[in-house]
């Protein structure tokens, strides 16, 4: 600690400690040196031990100030002040005017001479802060520390700064004081520093000694060391070699303590993989294992790989264990679910539940050992499998409580029957979809830190496995739903009904597939396998229409479409009308195509029509009014058939090769016509006598292709025969012609044109028959004419109608 | 009595489900699923609500639905949770013999009509009579409603003329709604939820209930519990 010595900044000059300290500027023109020194050295200041001091009525030290005070100024009395040049300093020279004046005059005007002592002062503190100025910024800091720690200290220090700062002898007073305490303070810092210090040397003390040995016996070893210097040699290479065999352990210690991080379990790992819960932890383990068994295969790969393989084998081995745990855990969680649906209904899971998480991220890593893998599948499915067939079959059971009203058997309508087993079956599919998508869907299952061995070998398989699932569900089920579908579809023989059941499972079979069932699973086979059925048994029905009529036994006398036929194709068209709504005639691949037409109605007329008219007209062959019979019958059967079929030409019947089916009818129904067409008219020209001369005259050329009448020249070789005479002629037909010819008309509208039901047909089979008997008339008559020139009138009076007359009278004009 | 049978089977399983072993935990919450069939003329909006209620959302491009539709929406009511298995019939007239089969055991029928098409309103009585057909008049929760309420230049049918009709049919719940603007669509799901017997009040318990309790083979474990007023959180 520094002290500020007020003293050694007088303006002695003399004081030679001072010489160095350079003379700062006089900022203050200060000129009353002299006097002052003056003061300064002819006065000194009483001892304190004077006995004057000690005298009797100075008890206190307020008395004994008070006479060192009055001593000190008797003291300054006595002495007499030097002059002083008023121009110097006035206040000086006025307090030397007074010199004769008492001590107490002169201290009062103290006061008056304040600003001379101010001066002088003034000029010692400059001296004081320009000795500081000169040194660096930094003693001018610390200055102003010092002062700033006295002034902080200012109450501990009991003193008072404006009296500290006075120049007088209170002020010196007052720093010798300040001086005092500071010291006494300082003195007590030391002490305490001392005696922190004391036990510090006290030690150094008691250890000097043994230092002392240590540095000698080390001097000693160093002697001997530079005396045995290659002997130090060896052993520093041998250090060497330690050192770097140390290092080397030091390494293999790290690398097999990171391969046993790496590749082995720790005992709380291992205690985990055995006794926690599967759970996260066990999760970690098992993930761990993974990354192993990973390392292991790289291990594998090394040119020994027995390390690869123990490693493998230890790996696996655990893998199998903590497997067999998941699986009893899967199993057990599975128990539980179907425990508690049973005790207390549905049950369902929010995806973010902690247990369903856990049985998916179980699942996902059994799903690595796939012969455990597979048999807890295999529990699921029955489990589920079981759950459904009750669900099923609870359905069917009359006396269940259940809400839900069992579904009949109606009698009267199967395909409700079908569509609530159907219906039933559909909802126990969603339903199943549902759970499935709930508990065995990965696919939005946050699997980023699973290994990747599981996600590269069984992403796509855990992605389809609820679907897989699903399918093999209804595997089991799938026979007992067929049982009770074929049960209605075997012996239902309405092809009606068959249709709409056909129509029913197509339905269903969509639905089924849309909801998660695969084209091929069983289900959805077995509902083909009834489809196919049932289109079968439409046809079959349809037959059985036929087959049950006994076509060949309810002989009807009347030439009218017989009532099986009639009945046979409502019933066909009741079938193609649903089938026009159903929606599926534009399909390419439909129940109802060219084959199933083909069968329906082609077959109709090439068999089933020709085998009834065989047994109705069984004289057909020999009688031609009987084959006339059988002719205008199969045109009304085959003109009903067609009248029938006519609403659905331009749908049905206008998709694909369906059109032939159609256009097959029409011409069978044309060639018929055109038989009965040809044997009128041969009947018609036998009744007018002209039968004999038509076959020799077609027999030469075809009457109906004559164009001209130069055509008629090649029947001028008919003149040979004898049937061409005149009076043959006139014999044969002339009395039949006037007989017949007028009631001709009549004759064919009651034979013929009233057993006809189409008054279309019948009237293009009457204009055809009388066009034909027109025509030959005509060529006949000409022919005649051409051959008898000489004898016009003759021929006239044989062939007594002109070809016009002749038309008239059959109705032709 | 059947809703009455559904309650009673709910409350026994609520008060079990309360005191599941630690096991039991992992077996899920209690869920019980309802079937809502809807029904109605062609193109009147029954997709469309469905679609609407399921994902908000609507497609102005008409789509015939094909056989029967089915969605399934998860409802959580305080702390129940209820599955509401939707079925979407077609209007097509081709379909309409599935429908009674799906009518047979649905808790919920809803009548859909268009309000700009006299003609499907006056359908209604035809659809309703399938319903009571298939489930007599108290086993089936009955809602009618009013469809396309937004073209209103275009109605057809008055709102007086649908409530008027859902008394005479006594139905339980008649809403106009709109499907393309979204409007009162989760509100009609909300009051259907609320007639469900798992969301109803104590109060509204069938008449037959006391005969219930006397029987000795039927053992009440209500609690009050379930009086408390359910708000739909869907």
């Amino acid at each position: 600690m520094d002290f500020l010595d007020y003293q050694t900044f007088a303006l002695d000059e003399a004081n030679a400690k001072d010489y160095d300290l350079p003379e700062p500027a006089s900022r203050l023109p200060i000129k009353s040196q002299q006097s002052s020194k003056d003061l300064d050295k002819d006065f000194s200041m009483p001892r304190l031990a004077n006995a004057e001091l000690d005298a009797e009525g100075t008890e206190n030290l307020q008395d004994k100030m008070q006479k060192y005070a009055s001593l000190s100024l008797s003291a300054l009395s006595l002495k007499r002040l030097p002059p002083q040049s008023s121009m110097e300093n006035p206040v000086v020279s006025q307090g030397t005017s007074l010199g004769e004046k008492t001590l107490e005059q002169l201290v009062q005007n103290g006061e008056k001479t304040i600003d001379n002592t101010d001066a002088l002062l003034s000029k010692r503190l400059s001296r004081i802060l320009d000795a500081h100025h000169r040194n660096t910024l930094q003693c001018d800091t610390q200055l102003r520390r010092s002062f700033k720690v006295l002034e902080d200290n200012q109450d501990r220090l009991h003193f008072n700064s404006k009296t500290l700062v006075r120049p007088d002898f209170v002020g010196s007073l007052a720093r010798n004081s300040l001086r005092s305490n500071l010291e006494s303070e300082l003195l007590k810092s030391h002490l305490m520093i001392l005696d922190d210090i004391q036990p510090i040397v006290r030690r150094i003390k008691r250890l000097s000694e043994p230092v002392q040995n240590i540095h000698q016996m080390g001097d000693a070893l160093l002697k001997q060391g530079e005396m045995a210097h290659d002997e130090t040699k060896t052993y520093m290479d041998t250090v060497y070699i330690l050192q770097n065999a140390l290092l080397k352990h030091r390494l293999k210690k790290r690398i097999l303590v990171m391969l046993r991080d790496k590749l082995t379990l720790n005992q709380v790992e291992e205690d985990a993989l055995i006794n926690s819960n599967v759970g996260p932890e066990f999760f970690e383990v098992m993930k761990k294992l993974m990354r192993l068994k990973e390392t292991a295969t790289y291990l594998l790969a090394l040119p020994n790989p027995k390390a690869g393989t123990v490693l493998m084998e230890q790996t696996n081995a655990k893998i199998e264990k903590a497997n067999k745990r998941i699986f009893n855990y899967l199993v057990d969680f599975l128990y539980d679910l179907q425990s508690a649906s049973k005790t207390f209904g549905e049950r369902a899971f929010s995806s973010n539940d902690k247990p369903l998480i856990t049985f998916q991220q179980g699942m996902l890593y059994l799903s690595n050992d796939l012969p455990i893998f597979n048999e807890f599948i295999k529990r699921v499915v029955k489990a589920r499998s079981q759950i459904v067939l009750d669900d099923f079959l609870s359905q069917f059971d009359v006396s269940s409580a259940k809400a839900s009203r069992p579904i009949i058997i109606s009698a009267h309508d199967p395909v409700r029957y079908l569509g609530d087993v159907l219906a039933h079956v559909h909802s126990l599919i969603v339903d199943e979809a549902d759970f499935m998508d709930s508990m065995f869907k990965f696919q939005n299952w946050n699997i980023q830190d699973t290994p990747t061995s599981i996600l590269q070998e069984n992403r796509e398989f855990l992605n389809g496995l609820s679907i897989s699932l699903l399918n093999e569900t209804f595997g089991p089920v799938e026979n007992s739903i067929r049982i009770r579908l074929e049960q209605i579809i075997r012996f239902e023989d309405d092809p009606i009904i068959n249709f709409e059941i056909y129509e029913l499972l197509a339905l269903y079979q969509m639905m089924f597939i849309k909801y998660g069932l695969r084209p091929d699973s069983n289900l959805i086979l077995q509902l083909i396998n009834l489809r196919n059925t049932s289109s079968s048994k439409i046809l079959t029905g349809l037959t059985k229409i036929l087959d049950d009529a006994n076509i060949t036994q309810n002989l009807e006398k009347e030439l009218l479409p017989a009532e099986w036929l009639v009945k046979y194709l409502a019933k066909l068209c009741e079938l193609l009308t649903k089938f026009e709504k159903s929606g599926s005639v534009k399909d390419s691949e439909t129940l109802i195509d060219s084959n199933f037409l083909k069968e329906a109605l082609a077959c109709l007329i090439t068999e089933k029509l020709p085998e009834y008219h065989k047994s109705k007209f069984p004289q057909a062959r020999k009688e031609k009014e009987v084959k006339k019979h059988l002719l205008l019958s199969e045109i009304n059967c085959i003109d009903l058939i067609k009248t029938r079929m006519l609403p659905y030409r331009e749908t049905i019947f206008s998709k694909g090769d369906r059109h032939l089916v159609y256009e097959n009818i029409d011409s069978h129904l044309q060639a018929s016509t055109k038989s009965l067409i040809g044997l009128e008219t041969k009947s018609l020209l036998e009744k007018l006598g002209l039968d004999l001369y038509s076959n020799l005259f077609n027999m030469i050329f075809p009457v109906e292709s004559v164009q001209d009448e130069l055509d008629y020249d090649m029947y001028l070789p008919v003149l040979e025969n004898p049937i061409m005479q005149r009076d043959t002629i006139r014999s044969n037909v002339h009395i039949k012609l006037n007989d017949f010819l007028p009631i001709l008309l009549s004759d064919i509208q009651d034979n013929l044109l009233f057993h006809i039901v189409s008054p279309k047909i019948a009237d293009h089979i009457s204009t055809e028959c009388l066009s034909c008997l027109s025509k030959f008339y005509k060529v006949f008559r000409q022919v005649l004419l051409k051959l008898y020139p000489e004898n016009h009138e003759d021929i006239d009076t044989i062939l007594n109608f002109s070809e016009e007359e002749f038309d008239t009278l059959i109705g032709l004009n | 009595m059947v809703q009455h049978l559904i309650k009673s089977k709910f409350k026994v399983q609520s008060q079990l489900t309360k005191k599941l072993p630690m096991s039991a935990n992992r077996a899920g919450k209690s869920l019980t699923k309802y079937k809502i069939v809807f029904l109605g003329e062609q193109g009147v909006g029954k997709t469309s609500l469905i679609t609407r209620f399921m994902y908000d959302t609507f497609d102005d491009h008409y789509q015939a639905t094909i056989g029967i539709d089915f969605l399934s929406k998860t409802m959580y009511l305080d702390d129940k949770t209820i599955r509401l298995q939707l079925w979407d019939t077609a209007g097509q007239e081709r379909f309409r013999s599935l429908i009674p089969s799906y009518i047979r055991d649905s808790h919920v029928a809803i009548v859909v009509y268009d309000v700009t098409n006299k003609k499907s309103f006056e359908y209604i009585d035809k659809w309703v009579e399938d319903v009571k057909s298939e489930r007599g008049e108290e086993n089936v929760v009955l809602c009618i409603v009013g469809n396309k309420n937004d073209l209103s230049d275009e109605r057809q049918v008055s709102t007086e003329e649908g409530e008027r009709k859902a008394q005479v049919l006594n139905a339980k719940i008649f809403i106009e709604t709109s499907t393309k603007v979204g409007f009162n669509v989760k509100n009609l799901f909300r009051k259907i939820a609320k007639t469900l017997p798992e969301f109803q009040k104590s109060d509204s318990v069938p008449l037959d209930d006391n005969a219930t309790k006397n029987k000795p083979d039927v053992i009440d474990i209500t609690t009050n519990e379930e009086q408390e007023q359910s708000s739909c959180q869907c």
